[in-house]
């Protein structure tokens, strides 16, 4: 197919869309459970076995899943760790500021899902929700002790639903002052955590690998456009800089180039002048992004028809003008799917600064199940890890789907 | 007469040309201040701690125990301990590339298949693997998953011929003893009589339109070449089958438990990744190819494998490429289990002779020739193959 | 003009003042290069001594791992011996008898492999962390090491019912800790008795410990002290362990600075005699107010830098001229008191004999610098 870029080959499944609750008349009537079951179970001989067989697999699997969850597993370690899960050795009585972050960033993210997200109540999006939700409220009752806690969980729940409800009655007028609030969302956020009686080095735990992550994509994406735009730059010198730079730094590792950051950047400095270990390993972690964006930017460019180009060229823009008004906007675009996957792969990856000591979720993780109250019980402290980060990719991957459809993304 | 364009010429300061040239040169200007910069800090920076920037000290003794890879001793030189690492890297890298290759291809198909319940099983793995980070899940399987298996007292058995505990796995293997020179050349000599017959089938199938089984008839071939040269040179292959010792394991090929994890998080991993990318270029090969194949009369495991994947693997081509990178790049991550590939052997390097810039600049060359080479190798399939299918 | 042009321009003028700029810089570069390759900016004439001061606090690298040296509580608190080595040194830097962490002194946990990357790249000030002073890491490594504070020895640690001796590890797996002297002391001392074991290098003792209970490997080894403090822990898991008695090799451990910085290296060493000194002279956390009131001899009055009455005159307190006060070891012992005191708060409850720790007049070798 034309037009379709090889980054969205690893990333994106084709959108799906629930069907709307009101429904045309179809054209042939629907599979009754026995015709379902034998077309797509038992259709033939080989796939009644393969059904047969997996099916065990699954039986057998699910069920030592389950009685290893509810039953066998002693989930005191993450019960006992799970301040320090989320926000490392943050100090107890400056947890409010967290608090406030929570909430401020509740708030935005519900009026931003109210604007951008549009409603799909089926009946099976409604079963999957209240499903998760006892999920959700049943694992927090066995995991959170506190009812000071469960009040602020209360109310973020709250802000979330009045920002959902808020964003879709405001709709799309609200796009850019929401915009402004996400482009200041991280400054405030970090001067919030940092200013006053606690300091960068107390982060940890995932609220440390958030803040990494929206750092690093914050400060990578600017630089990665510039990087792609000196790459197609017709001065040879620039072009071939950004050329050699990317492909060095898509060459290595992105562990060796944290070591880097870690013992050798301060030695390339003047003498005398040190930055925090945070600030170094975010620097290394954005050059690393910036070249993955610089990429995905310039295969957005390349499917700008040149006809684009020449249309400019003919209303008499300037080279700054084209690509600013004209190019980028059309290549970004496109874009989007390759974009996001590469920024939940940022997220994933800030799980690497564990090898560095950071006290981020997977060193906590670690660390709290060899305490020694805990030890042996390395499986219940890395499954919450594991299941927080997968939450947040899942849940991104999720949004961004439905943020192509409504985008309308790839239709032209 | 109006002023003659076609000779006059637009001052300094307006000229394309010239503007052009001072901006690079002003560019390839700062790069070499900062460049400088940054060398002659350095300098000083590895002065201060009485180090220095050469590679001398890769002959200086290594001292320090790897506890898996090729023949090395302590008393051998840091470059012998570095050559380790780089072999178990490639070690680890080509194995998980086959292995999550055949993975990939597998789950792709799968997820593409009529059946509800496989297909949902091939989705809720990608879904799974695919959002969880590779580092997490290598942990995961080397605590929670290795570590756990049977001490070597009561390492699990397969039929006696395979081993597994928490000291590693041990695989019944060959041995070669003498006359294996022999067998070697007529094990070229039968790869010469495959492919003869690979040919000459080839040629009996396009001559006389009947199917001609060709690989059933090479494979056959080879086997019998190998079976009498193996008669002929003296039966030079014994079994080396392992024995469960009191600490470890005795013959056999044996694994570490560090490489299992290692081999299983990565294949995993990059096996979710490969699996979207066939199931995506399984999806790009145009729906009339498999309708044209299903009114030819093919069954659907021939329209898959004669027409479907030929067509999709030639799509496939580059993104596997950066898979298979990331995988390289990703098996880096040995450091967190201690496997000694090559960065875990440079950070022992670099805590002994304290080099840090000399060994991260070996490491990243190292890394950097390894993804060209695979890149190479990948271009040049991609090249033999959109050859043979352009349109 | 037009826009077009005007970019242009400012970009070309911009390009002429960073021209102009990196060539005005190159004049001095041209002068520092013809002095054998000095280096652009000029050295740094503070010493790390007066960068602790100016900043405030000193930071001092730990070991969280080993009970009784440098362990986290539950609660997340470090303490052990080396902790308290390291509040005598903001002691004495800041001039406090009470240094409290946070303000005086940070406590940086740092892995053994790590930690001398971590002193080099500044991290911390100074390393106690039950590190071994060895030839190769005073002279490739760059670290200068003090009076060592606890003389140990490399020993192994195994389950008494399947071991008896070291012999019967021949083979054997062995947990050893990456980037420790360990490491290297087995594989020669085994080499000697022509015995062979499979090393099994994990980060530090807590991954060792998960590896250890889950019979990864057979015994480990590492500092006796560490074993020591450990074996009462893991013995809830896996009952029944002895150390045995060989001395795989000498383990000195002593706190360590880098090299080159003199001033803050004197500090260090004089603060670690002078606890010795002060076990040998009588003078501990209890009576060190009163010593200082009235010195019972010339020798704690030195020590402690008060003057003494001669007859009718006062005359000055002993100076010996190191970069902090004269008094520093009054602060130092109100801190953390002497040696004992530090010996017996953490290493005693654990079942640590003195030893060889013992003083000099004691049977044991600690001997230390006098103060005169």
């Amino acid at each position: 197919m034309s037009g379709r870029l090889p980054g969205d080959l690893e990333r994106t499944p084709l959108p799906v869309v629930d069907e709307p609750v009101v429904q045309v008349a179809p054209t042939r009537p629907p599979l009754t459970s026995g015709e379902w079951v034998r077309r797509n179970l038992f259709s033939s001989g080989f796939n009644g076995v393969l059904t047969v067989a997996s099916g065990a697999l699954v039986l057998f699997f699910g069920f030592q899943l389950v009685r290893f969850v509810f039953v066998s597993a002693d989930w005191s370690v993450f019960q006992a760790n799970l301040r320090v899960y989320m926000v490392g050795r943050f100090p107890e009585d400056q947890l409010w500021r967290v608090w406030a972050v929570v909430f401020f960033l509740a708030t935005l993210v519900g009026l931003s899902h109210g604007v951008l997200v549009p409603r799909h109540l089926t009946r099976r999006g409604l079963v999957l929700r209240a499903v998760l939700a006892v999920l959700t409220v049943g694992a927090l009752v066995y995991l959170v002790r506190s009812p000071l806690v469960w009040l602020l969980m209360a109310v973020t729940v709250a802000l979330f639903a009045v920002g959902v409800v808020a964003g879709r009655r405001l709709g799309r007028r609200l796009l850019r002052s929401l915009l402004v609030a996400w482009l200041l969302a991280f400054p405030v956020v970090v001067l919030l955590l940092s200013v006053g009686d606690v300091s960068a080095d107390q982060w940890g735990g995932l609220m440390l690998n958030v803040i990494v992550a929206v750092a690093v994509i914050a400060l990578s994406f600017p630089l990665g456009i510039l990087l792609a735009l000196g790459r197609r730059s017709s001065l040879p010198a620039v072009s071939w800089f950004c050329v050699g730079f990317i492909e060095l730094i898509r060459g290595v590792p992105l562990l060796t180039l944290l070591i880097f950051g870690r013992f050798v950047l301060i030695l390339l400095m003047p003498p005398g002048l040190t930055f925090a270990q945070l600030v170094r390993a975010i620097f290394m972690f954005t050059l690393f992004s910036s070249a993955y964006v610089a990429e995905i930017v310039r295969g957005g460019l390349q499917g700008v028809p040149e006809g684009q180009y020449e249309a400019a060229k003919a209303l008499g823009l300037s080279t700054t003008r084209t690509m600013a008004l004209v190019a980028m906007p059309q290549a970004l675009r496109s874009t989007i799917p390759p974009m996001i996957g590469h920024f939940i792969s940022v997220f994933k990856d800030t799980s690497l600064l564990a090898a560095l000591s950071f006290s981020e979720l997977l060193f906590t993780a670690r660390r709290s199940s060899q305490a020694f109250e805990f030890v042996g019980h390395q499986a219940e402290a890395l499954l919450p890890a594991a299941f927080l980060f997968w939450v947040i990719a899942f849940s991104m991957s999720r949004w961004s789907q439905r943020v192509e459809v409504r985008l309308g993304v790839g239709e032209r | 007469m109006a002023t003659d364009f076609t000779t006059a010429r637009p001052p300094l300061w307006r000229n394309v040309r010239f503007l052009r040239i001072l901006g690079q040169a002003v560019f390839v200007l700062l790069l070499a201040i900062v460049a400088r910069e940054a060398f002659l800090n350095l300098e000083y920076g590895v002065r201060e701690q009485n180090l220095d920037l050469s590679f001398d000290f890769l002959q200086q003794r290594a001292g320090f125990a790897i506890k898996e890879g090729i023949a090395y001793n302590p008393n051998e030189s840091f470059y012998s301990a570095f050559r380790v690492g780089v072999v178990n890297t490639i070690r680890v890298a080509l194995v998980g590339i086959v292995l999550a290759t055949i993975l990939g291809l597998v789950m792709g198909v799968a997820r593409l298949s009529t059946n509800w319940l496989v297909r949902r099983i091939a989705q809720v793995y990608v879904e799974i693997v695919r959002n969880t980070p590779v580092l997490v899940q290598i942990i995961f399987w080397y605590v929670a998953v290795i570590l756990a298996l049977p001490v070597i007292g009561g390492a699990l058995s397969l039929w006696s011929l395979v081993f597994v505990s928490n000291r590693g796995t041990a695989v019944a293997w060959f041995r070669l003893e003498d006359g294996a020179g022999a067998w070697g050349l007529f094990l070229l000599a039968a790869l010469a009589a495959g492919a003869l017959v690979l040919r000459w089938r080839t040629r009996v199938d396009e001559r006389t339109g009947r199917p001609a089984p060709r690989v059933p008839w090479a494979v056959g071939a080879f086997l019998v070449v190998v079976a009498v040269g193996f008669w002929v040179s003296g039966t030079p292959v014994s079994a080396d089958v392992p024995e469960v010792g009191r600490f470890g394991y005795e013959g056999g090929l044996q694994v570490s438990p560090e490489y299992t994890a290692l081999l299983l998080g990565l294949v995993i991993y990059t096996g979710s990744f490969i699996t979207e990318i066939v199931r995506g270029s399984i999806q790009a090969v145009p729906k009339g190819q498999k309708e044209a194949a299903e009114a030819l009369g093919l069954s659907p495991r021939q329209q898959l494998r004669l027409v479907v994947l030929p067509q999709a693997l030639r799509v496939a081509i580059p993104p596997l490429n950066s898979q298979y990178l990331n995988l390289l790049k990703n098996s880096s991550l040995a450091l967190a289990i201690g496997y000694p590939e090559i960065v875990s052997v440079s950070n022992t390097i670099i805590n002994q002779a304290a080099r840090a810039t000399q060994m991260l600049l070996l490491v990243m060359g190292t890394y950097l020739l390894m993804s060209l080479s695979i890149s190479a190798v990948m271009n040049a399939l991609n090249r033999a193959v959109t050859r043979k299918g352009q349109r | 003009m037009s826009t077009h042009c005007l970019g242009r321009v400012v970009a070309l003028l911009l390009g002429l003042a960073l021209v102009t700029a990196a060539c005005t810089r190159g004049d001095g570069d041209e002068n520092g290069e013809q002095a054998e390759g000095q280096p652009a900016q000029p050295a740094p004439t503070e010493s790390l001594l007066q960068t602790i001061v100016e900043r405030g606090t000193l930071r001092c690298g730990v070991n969280n791992t080993v009970p009784g040296f440098g362990f986290e509580t539950a609660e997340g608190q470090i303490e052990g011996f080396d902790i308290d080595f390291c509040k005598a040194f903001a002691a004495a830097v800041f001039g406090t008898d009470s240094p409290e962490e946070g303000t005086h002194y940070e406590l940086i946990p740092v892995d053994a492999d790590a930690r001398f990357n971590a002193l080099r790249a500044g991290e911390f000030d100074v390393l106690v962390r039950n590190t071994t002073w060895t030839s190769s890491r005073d002279g490739a490594e760059g670290v200068s090491f003090a009076h060592p504070n606890f003389y140990d020895g490399q020993a192994i640690l195994a389950p008494a019912n399947d071991f008896a001796s070291l012999e019967d590890l021949d083979g054997a797996n062995i947990c050893v800790t990456t980037g420790t002297t360990t490491e290297l002391n087995l594989a020669d001392y085994f080499a000697a008795q022509d015995l062979t074991f499979e090393p099994v290098v994990l980060e530090d003792y807590e991954v060792i410990f998960e590896a250890f209970r889950q019979n990864r490997c057979d015994a480990v080894t590492g500092d006796r002290s560490a074993l020591q403090g450990l074996l009462p822990l893991w013995e809830e898991d896996v009952p029944n362990l002895t150390i045995f008695e060989d001395v795989i090799s000498k383990e000195p451990l002593a706190p360590g600075v880098l090299d080159g910085d003199d001033e803050w290296f004197d500090v260090v060493n004089m603060v670690v005699n002078g606890i010795i000194l002060a076990e040998e002279l009588g003078v501990s956390g209890q009576n060190v107010d009163q010593e200082i009131q009235s010195p019972s001899d010339p020798f704690v009055g030195a020590l402690l830098g008060v003057p003494v009455a001669e007859g009718e005159e006062v005359g000055l307190g002993f100076d010996p001229g190191l970069a902090v006060e004269p008094i520093f070891m009054q602060n130092v012992l109100g801190a953390v008191g002497n040696y004992a005191d530090i010996f017996e708060r953490h290493l005693t409850p654990l079942g640590h004999e003195r030893g060889i720790n013992a003083l000099w007049t004691d049977g044991g070798i600690q001997y230390a610098i006098p103060f005169r």
